[in-house]
């Protein structure tokens, strides 16, 4: 494993150890770095609202 | 178990007729004088890996194919071969054959290909005589994590913005509760006071109370039908609304000295950006480098005195200024998303007094203008977003020119709709009324937007902490990854550089990631009894 992966790894491991950061977050973006394309800020936005809403949704539940 | 290198045999490549090493999985370390093969035992391992030589590539003249064999050999005897254990594994790359590895190798092969395994002397020198920021750069392109810099960047751009928009929530709902105020004529500090306030205004009028806030449309409807007829009620109502929403100046003056201050801090930006992109910084890095290590009382290029402590002093107080760039820019991203607000929110209401104004024929051409001005704000708050890099100045006299218009326009609609009002001819009991109601559908307009901008200010806050998590999650990570990495080789760098230089004062070699900085490394050792020195200050030309 190179040192980027090691990086990610450990960061969304520390996301989910937090506990302040929804799953769906974390899944999205993790979506965005096994995905080819940049991880821009537009993206990395909409991770953080997907899992916002859902959240919201779960309130509403 | 990982994968090492056991023997490495290198035929016609090079400078190298015939060699064979015997590594046993362990560390290389190569030494000798100038011309003894050292590069070419590096260029044969990148060969081996990658099939290029990546110092033959981009020249004019230069090729693997002219310049990869040894000259007394021909292309064709070129041969390099590793054996790998565990396995015993031997594998070979000729100029028109190579070896495909086993696939207990594949991950080994996947990161060797990209060449970061070679390190060497050029890149260790550029490393010691970088800035700290660079060095960060330099070590991250040789252990192939750019892509990391480069995510960890847009993740700080999200915060920023994000953290700048919650500002611009908090200033709207501010600046709302605070027009309320004015509006009733009464101090007001949040919505639930609303209802108390618009009933002692009704009982002073002996108007009939409202009940709740929720209701206040309808009871300002009765009203306007208890004194009007129903055919001029909705046209009375639209009208009346297209007063008070223009009676004042939309765009306000502290919207223009808002941008104005930002605008004064991109100046100083693209400055600085400017002067650094001129190589001050490196001027002045070398400077202060060669009047510290020659201990000059004399300008080397003025030949006046100077007073080299003080001098020193100054010199490291403007490096300092030119590293705070990426602050600053990070700065100006959070007042642009302010700013960005407070313009939407006037398109908003321009937009809603379009709207409005249409079905009145006598305010066609008031409408035309404002639908131009509308686009032209449009474009002014494009210009106010900084997505990517920091490049021009806001064009503060086209935005000023542009509230003088759209502040005129409004008067001409205010005024045309006041003399509209007039002509529908009012008692003077409808007035009072219709007094009233504008009162009424003014306070619960503002009243929506301060709800509306409070469920935002909810939704952005909550974006911008998990935007803050996130960012500092990642940031966190790298940083302390980065420093394991350091922890792991600045023992080895000080053993490498004793064996070079056994006879010299220095040592205690450290490298650290700066903290509060997204992407910087500092470098020290001990010089001559001097704790935490920057080896660039022990830099010239010489070694």
């Amino acid at each position: 494993m190179g040192i980027q992966e090691e990086i990610f790894e450990e960061f969304f491991v520390k996301l989910i150890e937090s506990g302040k950061v929804p799953q769906i977050t974390i899944s999205e973006l993790k979506k965005l770095y096994e995905g080819k394309g940049a991880i821009s800020q537009d993206k990395v936005f909409d991770a953080i609202k997907k899992g916002f809403e859902n959240v919201g949704e779960n309130k509403k539940d | 178990m990982s994968v090492r290198i056991k023997k490495i045999n290198i035929q016609a490549f090079r400078g190298i007729p015939d060699l064979e090493l015997e590594i046993g999985g362990k560390s290389l370390l190569l030494k000798g004088e100038n011309g003894t093969g050292k590069s070419s035992i590096v260029d044969a391992i990148e060969y081996f890996f990658t099939g290029r030589v990546s110092h033959l590539e981009g020249v004019q003249g230069l090729s693997l194919q002219r310049h990869g064999f040894h000259t007394r050999f021909r292309p064709s005897d070129v041969e390099v071969k590793i054996t790998f254990d565990p396995g015993n594994i031997c594998l070979g790359r000729k100029f028109d054959s190579v070896s495909s590895p086993p696939a207990a190798l594949n991950d080994y092969f996947h990161v060797t290909q990209k060449g970061t395994f070679i390190l060497r002397r050029f890149q260790i020198l550029e490393f010691i005589n970088s800035k700290p920021a660079e060095r960060f750069r330099a070590i991250g392109s040789i252990l192939g994590i750019e892509l990391l810099d480069d995510v960890e960047l847009e993740m700080m751009r999200l915060r920023d913005e994000l953290q700048g928009t919650v500002s611009s929530k908090k200033q709207q709902i501010s600046m709302l509760v605070s027009e309320l105020s004015n509006t009733l004529c009464r101090e007001v500090k949040e919505v639930s006071q609303i209802l108390q306030v618009l009933n002692e205004i009704l009982k002073e009028a002996d108007l009939p109370l409202i009940k709740s806030l929720e209701k206040v449309d309808e009871h300002a409807e009765k009203m306007l039908k208890a004194v009007r007829k129903p055919e001029t009620l909705d046209k009375t109502r639209v009208i009346n609304e297209l007063v008070e929403s223009t009676k004042t100046p939309i765009v306000s003056e502290e919207i223009i000295n808002g941008l104005n201050n930002l605008n004064v801090k991109i100046g100083y930006f693209l400055r600085d950006k400017a002067r650094r992109e001129l190589s001050i910084f490196e001027l002045l890095r070398i400077g202060m480098g060669v009047i510290d290590r020659e201990g000059l009382n004399v300008c080397p290029l003025c030949e006046q005195d100077i007073d080299r402590k003080k001098l020193l002093e100054r010199v490291s107080k403007r490096l300092d200024t030119l590293r705070n760039l990426s602050e600053k820019a990070s700065e100006i991203r959070r007042i642009s998303a302010e700013q960005r607000g407070h313009l939407e929110q006037i398109l908003e209401r321009l937009k809603t007094t379009s709207a409005k104004i249409e079905q009145f024929a006598e305010l066609a051409e008031e409408k035309k203008v404002l639908s131009d001005k509308l686009v032209s704000l449009r474009n002014i708050v494009s210009k106010i977003t900084f997505d990517k890099d920091i490049d021009n100045e806001l064009p503060i006299q086209d935005i000023e020119k542009l509230r003088t218009e759209i502040n005129g326009i409004c008067e001409a609609i205010c005024k045309k709709c006041s003399k509209l009002l007039s002509d529908i001819g009012l008692t003077d009991e409808e007035k009072k009324v219709l007094e009233i109601v504008r009162l009424i559908e003014r306070v619960r307009g503002i009243a929506k937007n301060i709800s509306i901008a409070e469920i935002e200010l909810v939704k952005y806050e909550k974006y911008y902490e998990l935007a803050e998590s996130v960012f500092t999650a990642f940031s966190g990570t790298k940083k302390s990854k980065i420093q394991q990495i350091y922890n792991d080789i600045q023992g080895d760098i000080q053993k490498f550089y004793d064996m070079l230089h056994p006879n010299e004062a220095h040592g205690n070699i450290k490298l650290a990631v700066v903290l509060g900085r997204r992407a910087s490394t500092e470098m020290t050792i001990e010089s001559f009894g001097r704790q935490g020195e920057d080896p660039r200050a022990g830099v010239n030309p010489r070694n």
